[in-house]
């Protein structure tokens, strides 16, 4: 069973998708900020991470660049509310970049396709 | 012959070398060609036949006679050697003033040497005051008669020899110079006929001189009237420069208002040539103020003698027509004396919609950055909302029809809202855009395609009229952002038609810009809402973002491009209008 670590500050937004990509068959473990998310990657070992951009205290860009140091092959999805840092090339290190939405289908099919 | 025969002979022949002096001297105004003439006439063996002569001239302040020319032989040896040549050539006193009226003059020693010399004129000495009293000396410095008074000590070394004649030159009882002749090498004695004839030359020896003399000032004179008239010609044509070069309307009028000059830009504006507008009435060459006779502005100026201005002030002239800032002011000679009244348009359209456009944007980008800010913060909700509406719908029991339609609705609305948020976001951005060269023409092609199920859903069509230009429409610009543009005012039309009406997209090209007109036939855009319906949330449609029409005009005018709207009769166009790229 793959596993996917989410960092997302949200509670809400973090429980749906932890109830979503669960029941798509994924092992889910949870973050609600950057700091968090690096521990859990270093504990959980995840196949996939997504991560939201702003955050309070460590953000999702820290967080993601704290982890490619050590691993440069594993599927980062970036799934945020702000369109525009796409352009960003701190965002570049990213393996996707979605625009947040309640409709999950786009972010499970990036999933399914990252995993392959 | 007799001795009164041989008077008479000397007589004539004295008479015709004054004739013939007077006559070369005549011929030329030039002052050392002069000096050197009088002097070789009167040296001259042929001539009066003085060894030597000497010319003074007093200097311009009076305070000085100096020595100007000399002729004569250095000494005795050079004195034979060219009486020698003379008599040899047979040189004829004519024969030589001719060549001497010709000749380049050079500086002999003699002449160097009289050149040194510069007497007071109010000194007690002999030449001073015989040439301040215009009085002939005939000197005998050797005879026991001394002279009235002591020769200056300069003219004693200079001459070196004791009998001399101080002639003195006048002119209109002027003392202007003097000259001093002797015998120094043939020791002739100066006879009282000697004395009259050269009394005669000076006579004739001052006029010329003073001819000379007068043409040389009034060279002067002239060349510097040519300069400063070559300055004032500069200084003319560069204040008429000035006038002509300024892109603003100027133009001159007399008391009566009758126009006398008038610049360049004032002659285009009024689309007419200086000549048409000279000598016409201001009132009367079709310029107009909204609101204000001009005829009765300029006599108010006139009556109350104070200028006036009218900033921001409707105007049509000629085929102008525009806001211009305009000012009448008084055309004063001095302060008493007014000559008319000066009228400058100055053009301030083009200004005016700038300053617009920017107003225009600085509201886009303060509502820009407050809406955006806005935005995001909904979004996180949103998705929450949503997200779990979504998610109960697939759990709630498939016979709960009621449950299940609502939560349908909670998705759906949710849906539409994230739209709103991504085109409040897309309008709010402050991105620049990134410019490559593209063919429009393709670029509508594939909107059509893309927009064209949509139109059959309506019951309606899209099209590229046959009107349209052929080949591709180089523009500069962002394709991306130029196809939503499009593709929003595509949508737009189709939904305005009526059924069965397509829209038609004409594509046509001028001279510098590319201009699509999109044509429906539907529902009239109301006079009130023309120019509202690019403003962002203004929408007269119960469905939609209200953002699609305002998110065009934004990338069309980033595009440094157009967007106008015309309806009329059922009948709506609008007109994009773009800048070609270059190869187009």
């Amino acid at each position: 069973m793959k596993k996917i670590l989410v960092v997302e500050d949200d509670e809400h937004i973090r429980k749906l998708y932890a109830a979503e990509l669960a029941d798509e068959g994924y092992m889910v473990v949870v973050a609600g900020d950057g700091d968090l998310g690096y521990e859990r990657y270093l504990k959980e070992k995840p196949d996939l991470i997504t991560v939201d951009i702003k955050m309070e205290r460590v953000d999702g860009i820290r967080m993601m660049r704290m982890i490619r140091k050590r691993d440069k092959k594993i599927p980062i999805i970036i799934y945020t509310a702000y369109g525009e840092y796409s352009q960003d090339f701190s965002t570049w290190a990213a393996n996707a970049y979605l625009v947040k939405s309640a409709n999950l289908e786009q972010l499970k099919k990036k999933i399914k396709q990252l995993l392959r | 012959m007799s001795q009164m025969d041989l008077h008479y002979k000397s007589t004539l022949r004295k008479l015709h070398i004054l004739y013939q002096i007077s006559k070369y001297v005549s011929s030329t105004l030039d002052l050392p060609k002069v000096l050197k003439i009088i002097l070789t006439g009167v040296t001259f063996g042929d001539g009066f036949g003085f060894n030597r002569a000497y010319l003074f001239l007093a200097d311009k302040r009076g305070r000085f006679l100096e020595g100007r020319m000399a002729v004569g032989p250095a000494n005795q040896q050079d004195a034979a050697a060219i009486w020698q040549q003379i008599e040899q050539k047979k040189i004829s006193l004519e024969e030589f003033l001719q060549v001497q009226a010709k000749q380049k003059q050079e500086a002999s020693d003699l002449d160097r040497e009289v050149q040194k010399i510069k007497i007071p004129i109010h000194s007690q000495y002999l030449v001073a005051s015989a040439f301040r009293q215009n009085r002939l000396e005939n000197v005998d410095l050797s005879s026991t008669e001394s002279p009235s008074r002591a020769l200056e000590p300069q003219i004693a070394a200079l001459i070196d020899y004791p009998r001399f004649c101080l002639v003195p030159m006048a002119c209109f009882g002027r003392p202007m110079g003097a000259m001093i002749v002797d015998n120094k090498y043939n020791c002739r004695r100066i006879t009282d006929d000697d004395i009259n004839f050269l009394l005669m030359l000076s006579q004739q020896a001052t006029l010329a001189i003073e001819n000379a003399k007068a043409y040389h000032d009034l060279k002067k004179i002239v060349r510097r009237l040519v300069n400063i008239n070559q300055k004032i010609n500069t200084l003319k044509e560069y204040n008429e420069n000035i006038l002509e070069n300024i892109p603003i309307g100027i133009c001159v009028s007399d008391h009566a208002y009758i126009i006398n000059a008038c610049n360049a830009r004032f002659c285009s504006m009024a689309h007419k040539t200086r000549d048409m507008l000279k000598g016409r009435l201001i009132s009367e060459i079709g310029l107009t103020i909204k609101g204000k006779n001009v005829k009765r502005l300029l006599r108010k100026v006139m009556h109350v003698q104070k200028n006036r201005s009218f900033e921001r002030a409707e105007y049509s002239f000629g085929q102008n027509k525009g806001l211009c800032n305009l000012n009448l002011a008084l055309f004063r000679k001095n302060e008493k004396e007014l000559q008319g009244i000066i009228v400058i348009v100055d053009d301030i359209t083009e200004k005016a919609k700038m300053e617009e456009t920017l107003k225009e944007f600085r509201n886009l980008a303060q509502l820009g950055q407050l809406a955006a800010h806005v935005a995001h913060e909904i979004r996180n909700p949103l998705v929450a909302i949503g997200g779990y509406a979504r998610r109960l719908e697939g759990q709630v029991a498939r016979g709960s029809p009621i449950e299940q339609e609502s939560l349908h609705i909670i998705s759906g609305e949710v849906h539409r809202l994230e739209n709103i948020l991504s085109s409040t976001l897309q309008f709010s951005s402050q991105k620049q855009v990134v410019y490559q060269k593209f063919d429009l023409l393709a670029s509508i092609r594939e909107c059509i395609q893309v927009v064209c199920s949509y139109a059959r859903d309506k019951d309606t069509g899209i099209r590229l009229s046959g009107q349209s230009c052929r080949g591709p429409v180089w523009v500069n610009g962002s394709p991306e952002q130029l196809k939503q543009a499009l593709i929003n005012l595509f949508k737009n039309s189709i939904e305005a038609s009526y059924g069965g009406e397509a829209v038609k997209i004409t594509v046509k090209r001028s001279r510098e810009r590319a201009v699509i007109y999109i044509e429906n036939k539907g529902k009239l855009i109301e006079a009130g809402d023309m120019e509202k319906i690019f403003l962002p949330f203004y929408s007269t449609k119960t469905e939609g973002t209200g953002l699609g029409l305002a998110v065009t005009k934004k990338i069309i005018m980033e595009h440094r491009g157009e967007i106008d709207v015309c309806s009329k009769k059922g009948h709506t166009v609008f007109t994009i209008k773009l800048p070609l790229g270059g190869g187009s």
